[in-house]
């Protein structure tokens, strides 16, 4: 992770590589099942990828919380990474 | 016999039968062991004994596995106080005996609920905390009547039947993350749940296998403790019969 990166970026980043997403795609417009790889198996990848990349444990909830990249956004700032 | 020291096991179901050999198997190779049962005092009491054999690590802890947020909350909270959950059994179970004709709808939730959903959230549970690591194993215990059926054990059949495929499911989805997910089906073993059996079935099962026997528990320990091993690194999805050629 670049130091000077925000979380916004990190997310991105986060969304690209589980989700496997084509250059053009952009994370921030998705939302659950709107792209062909983010089912539900993607979901837990991107889950998984989120948990490590910001070092938190997503609940079930909060897991079920995030279908959109403004939600994840959210759950990362109710758990206090923000910035 | 593998060397599981500084792995982290929970298995359910682990006061009595094949859990609680399956639980002493694992701990006597090194592993740290959390056993649970429905109730406490008697699953406290039975890690003890098991640590004092063993000389592992051996906590007991409650859990009524037909609560679906409480199993979770359980295996999730063993998975964090040890920092890690390398191997989770799938154990706890029911089994209830009724003919097709008698058998009432409460029997088939209860036993469904216990022996299915109850494994389902437990697996969910495990998966979660192995799929941060991206290592793990599971072992779900199902049944050889979870594939030949049984008489009289219509709701025990199909629920056995239904975490086998639970045991196929979990481990396409988690095989990515390295987590594998396998489960064993044994015949009939010499335990307090096929006690209740009629000794007529108990015999001619007995005589049914190729080897004219019930089966112990510790043999069916032996095949989980090879399945949460590293010898074992290579197998996922897989139903293993355990049950002394009982199907052939």
């Amino acid at each position: 992770m670049e130091p000077t990166m925000t979380t916004e970026q990190r997310l991105r980043i986060a969304f690209r590589d589980a989700l496997d997403l084509e250059p053009d795609t952009d994370p921030a417009s998705l939302y659950y099942r709107s792209h062909p790889n983010w089912d539900s198996l993607g979901h837990m990848s991107l889950v998984v990828r989120i948990e490590e990349e910001f070092g938190i444990e997503i609940d079930s909830d909060q897991l079920m919380e995030i279908d959109s990249f403004e939600a994840a956004l959210k759950v990362l700032r109710e758990a206090g990474i923000d910035g | 016999m593998a060397d599981l020291s500084g792995r982290v096991a929970l298995v359910s179901g682990g006061t009595r039968g094949i859990g609680r050999a399956t639980a002493q198997e694992l701990a006597a190779c090194g592993a740290t062991v959390v056993l649970t049962g429905r109730h406490e005092h008697r699953a406290k009491k039975c890690a003890e004994e098991i640590a004092i054999a063993t000389g592992a690590d051996v906590k007991g802890t409650a859990l009524e596995v037909t609560d679906f947020a409480a199993a979770g909350n359980v295996v999730a909270g063993v998975a964090r106080a040890h920092g890690r959950l390398d191997i989770f059994v799938a154990n706890a179970g029911i089994m209830m005996t009724a003919p097709l004709g008698m058998v009432t709808a409460d029997q088939v939730r209860e036993t469904l609920d216990t022996n299915v959903a109850g494994v389902i959230a437990g697996v969910q549970a495990a998966g979660r905390a192995m799929m941060r690591r991206r290592a793990g194993t599971i072992v779900i215990i199902s049944s050889i009547v979870g594939r030949d059926g049984g008489a009289g054990q219509v709701s025990y059949s199909a629920s056995k039947a239904a975490v086998s495929a639970v045991a196929r499911s979990a481990a396409k989805e988690l095989g990515g993350f390295g987590v594998r997910v396998n489960a064993v089906a044994p015949g009939i073993i010499d335990t307090d749940l096929t006690a209740s059996l009629p000794a007529e079935a108990r015999q001619r099962y007995a005589n049914g296998g190729m080897l004219g026997r019930l089966g112990t528990a510790d043999e069916v320990a032996r095949v989980v403790r090879f399945l949460a091993s590293e010898d074992a690194a290579f197998i996922t999805g897989q139903v293993i019969a355990v049950d002394g050629g009982l199907v052939l």
